[in-house]
């Protein structure tokens, strides 16, 4: 017992080589991106601290909230979990690409869900008009005949930045008129229907737009995996018919480990984004890297060099 | 040597009558099972699911036994007075300490066990072989429960169970947060603030070292290296908690 | 040399603000080897803090105590010890054989020579017949027996006993003083603490009486009888503390 003292004497020396321990380890895990950063909002930091044990658990069970309101089509209560989720774990892959698909696609789709019923309506609304009424409401009638082109000319021709300019500036010029004709004395909900037609567009627009931010933002988290360049890879070929980025995105998927299908879908990009020669090289890469393909490749790449084009 | 052994194996013993381990086993057991009525996800997600639950049933629930076990180790001997025999047998008392101590390790290595056979079983059902990664986490998650269990043992030697019990848990919640403390005094001015909370964060046990599953769950392998610096400092920290254990339990008069 | 010995031990209790109590206060003993030697006194008279001394339990606040030469932490010294504590509670969960195994390892004995003693002192205190019984179906008697077995498990030179026939019927007394008599015979030194007097006074070859955490009177018996002019030693024991009272008034 004489030599105790020792014992306290080298459990507090052994702190030492402990704590240089602990900031090579802290150092390892920025490294190796084991670490989750702070926010210093006073709730946010509450909730993430008496998280911090179960945050892979506390994001499933939000996940499973969004699986709910998926399956009952409540499509924007999705979004505030869809973002804690993605903040909780932002490594998990699946979250984002999901997010992007519900806000590129079906968020996309739902804004638009009532077009049709609201323009039937005012097409029924035209037929009890007089003569004088129809003079003062061809404007509106332009805008809606306008704005159902715009639409069509979304899904279409596409959303590529320029065309979006487009889109909007024709916009801007019907509600500028129709502002105008709201001040003089003109049918209040007649000009409310139009104005709501109007916004649709503009949602799908949004929608789009923010599921592209959504990838994008998921891409920062996730820069060494090819899935979230994929998907946004994707969503520009498919939904946005936005060929320069939806190459530029799929050629930095095949930049990490990836399944076939990226490679095939980047030979479908080229094609569409004009460049046949490398079209025609990643068909005859795939059929190396995949015979599965072969046959798929072959006939793209007969079609490509008689036609100049292969996908439909 | 020997004696360590014969404490450890009757401290082993004695935890196979603490109706409190089993509950706590069962339980455990109980939340794993019923990660898998999750069916209703996409097979990926039930597998992330799975693993998500898992790891923080055999965290929590291994964490619980580690204090528990350990609570009773000392305090039991001296409520029964056998403390007093044993005293009395030609061992010192840092024989009773690490004796103690390896019991401990029993206790949690078959408790431990048992959970994750039960998880590596229910993966294996699902169709999913567990890799190497996953078998990193669970290794991690074991040093970590030693490390609680040293801890709250070093505690028993000189403090009362009531105090033991809400300090050890307060230490594992504060434990999961101190990288938290660390960022937060990274970002103040004051000197004497950053010196106290360099101090603290030293001192007060980071089990968030020992968390890779996050990691894990996704996919994405953790280093060796990591590994081993981690359990060295869980083996640091081990021995620094026997020692004091060591040192406070042979000023103690029973 | 004293095979067991105290040198002006002293235990001060501080019980928190200024409080003190008194455990011991320099107690001179020496205890020969092959006497038994008996330790009186009322509750709280410092019996068991003066045993739980000598075996490190506690630790003094001065003086020394002393088994064979060597402090209360030496390892090699303790092999020589047999303790059976107040009240003894073992681990319930264990049958007797299994507890004398347990001590018997500690002791660093071989396994045959457990399974041996095991055999002779189950036979020796009458416990035979109970070997598959868990310890907490015991009685309390019962337990005290096995308790006694235990502390002869290393077959020791030395045996401390507090209390050692609390909880026992008269027979069972008996059948303990016997068997405290025979080790004596065969060379064993016995100290022992109790508040029954009449074992005491069959079985002891000289006592100590202690008050109030002093010794106030060593001596054989026949002695002590005659210096206090007492005829029983309850006589002797009454007269002793009255005299210490009235000497030094609480």
């Amino acid at each position: 017992m004489k030599k105790n003292w020792v014992n306290l004497f080298v459990a507090l020396l052994l702190f030492i080589p402990l704590r240089f321990l602990q900031v090579s380890i802290d150092y390892s895990r920025k490294l190796e991106d084991l670490e989750t950063g702070l926010l210093l909002l006073p709730g946010q930091a509450a909730g993430s601290l008496v998280l911090s044990g179960f945050k892979g658990l506390a994001a499933d069970l939000l996940w499973l909230n969004v699986e709910e309101y998926w399956h009952s089509g409540q499509h924007y209560k999705m979004l505030p979990l869809l973002e804690a989720v993605a903040w909780l774990q932002p490594t998990y892959v699946t979250v984002w690409a999901v997010g992007g698909w519900h806000m590129a696609y079906n968020i996309y789709v739902q804004v638009g869900q009532d077009e049709s019923k609201i323009s039937e309506a005012f097409q029924k609304q035209q037929e009890t008009w007089s003569a004088g009424d129809r003079a003062k409401y061809e404007v509106l009638v332009e805008a809606v005949r306008e704005n159902k082109a715009i639409l069509q000319q979304l899904d279409k021709k596409g959303k590529t930045d320029e065309l979006v300019k487009d889109y909007l500036s024709r916009l801007e010029k019907y509600q500028a008129r129709i502002a105008a004709l709201e001040e003089k004395e003109a049918d209040k909900k007649l000009v409310e229907t139009v104005k709501t037609l109007l916004e649709i567009p503009r949602n799908k627009i949004f929608w789009y737009r923010q599921g592209v931010q959504f990838l994008k933002k998921g891409i920062t988290y996730n820069p060494d995996k090819y899935d979230l360049y994929f998907e946004l890879g994707w969503t520009y070929y498919h939904k946005g018919m936005d060929y320069p980025n939806a190459v530029k995105y799929l050629e930095k998927a095949i930049k990490h480990p990836h399944p076939d299908y990226v490679d095939d879908v980047l030979a479908h990009a080229y094609e569409k984004n004009g460049q046949i020669d490398r079209a025609i090289a990643q068909w005859e890469y795939l059929i190396t890297r995949a015979p599965s393909f072969r046959s798929i490749a072959e006939r793209m790449i007969h079609d490509l060099k008689t036609k100049g084009k292969a996908t439909p | 040597m020997k004696k360590i052994w014969v404490i450890a194996q009757n401290t082993f013993h004695e935890s196979l009558r603490k109706r409190t381990l089993y509950i706590v086993l069962v339980f455990g057991l109980v939340v794993i099972g019923a990660s898998k009525f999750f069916s209703f996800l996409t097979a990926q997600e039930e597998l992330k699911m799975i693993q998500d639950v898992s790891f923080s049933a055999i965290e929590f629930f291994g964490a619980l036994i580690a204090i528990f076990g350990a609570l009773g180790a000392i305090s039991s001997e001296i409520e029964k007075r056998t403390i007093y025999t044993l005293l009395s047998k030609p061992i010192t008392r840092y024989h009773f300490v690490i004796g103690k101590f390896v019991g401990q390790i029993l206790i949690l290595l078959v408790n431990f066990l048992l959970l994750c056979l039960f998880f590596v079983g229910l993966l294996l059902f699902k169709k999913s072989v567990p890799n190497i990664e996953i078998f990193k986490a669970l290794f991690l998650i074991f040093v970590e429960l030693l490390l609680i269990s040293s801890i709250t043992l070093a505690l028993a030697t000189f403090t009362s169970d009531a105090f033991n019990i809400i300090f050890s848990f307060f230490l594992y919640i504060v434990g999961h947060l101190t990288s938290y403390g660390r960022q937060l005094i990274e970002r103040t001015e004051n000197i004497i603030l950053k010196g106290l909370g360099d101090m603290l964060y030293t001192i007060v046990p980071n089990y968030e070292n020992f968390a890779i599953r996050d990691k894990v769950v996704v996919g994405v392998p953790v280093s060796w290296q990591y590994v081993g610096k981690t359990v060295s400092y869980g083996l640091i920290y081990i021995v620094i908690a026997i020692l004091i254990g060591i040192y406070c339990f042979q000023k103690r008069e029973v | 040399m004293a095979l067991i010995e105290t040198k002006e031990l002293t235990k001060i209790y501080e019980l928190g603000w200024k409080k003190r109590v008194v455990g011991l206060n320099r107690v001179n003993l020496q205890i020969e080897e092959g006497e038994i030697f008996g330790i009186l006194g009322p509750n709280g008279s410092g019996k068991t803090t003066c045993l739980k001394l000598l075996l490190g339990v506690l630790f003094p606040t001065s003086g020394e105590a002393l088994i064979m030469g060597k402090g209360p932490l030496d390892v090699e010294m303790k092999k020589n010890v047999g303790f059976l504590p107040e009240n003894p509670y073992y681990y319930d969960y264990l049958t007797g054989p299994e507890l004398l195994k347990f001590y018997g390892r500690l002791f660093d004995l071989a396994p045959e020579t457990i399974r041996k003693r095991t055999g002779e002192l189950l036979e020796l205190v009458g416990l035979n017949d109970a070997k598959r019984l868990a310890l907490r179906h015991y009685s309390k008697g019962m337990l005290e027996r096995i308790g006694l077995a235990a502390s002869l498990i290393n077959d020791p030179k030395i045996l401390v006993l507090d209390e050692p026939t609390t909880g026992l019927d008269p027979i069972g007394c008996k059948e303990t003083r016997d068997l405290l008599l025979r080790l004596n015979q065969e060379g064993k030194t016995i100290l022992l603490s109790s508040h029954f007097l009449s074992e005491v006074e069959r079985v002891c070859s000289r006592i100590a009486i202690f008050h109030r955490g002093n010794l106030i009177e060593l001596g054989t018996l026949k002695d002590l009888l005659v210096q206090y002019e007492a005829s029983t030693l309850e006589d002797l024991f009454v007269k002793s503390i009255e005299k210490f009272d009235q000497q030094h008034p609480a």
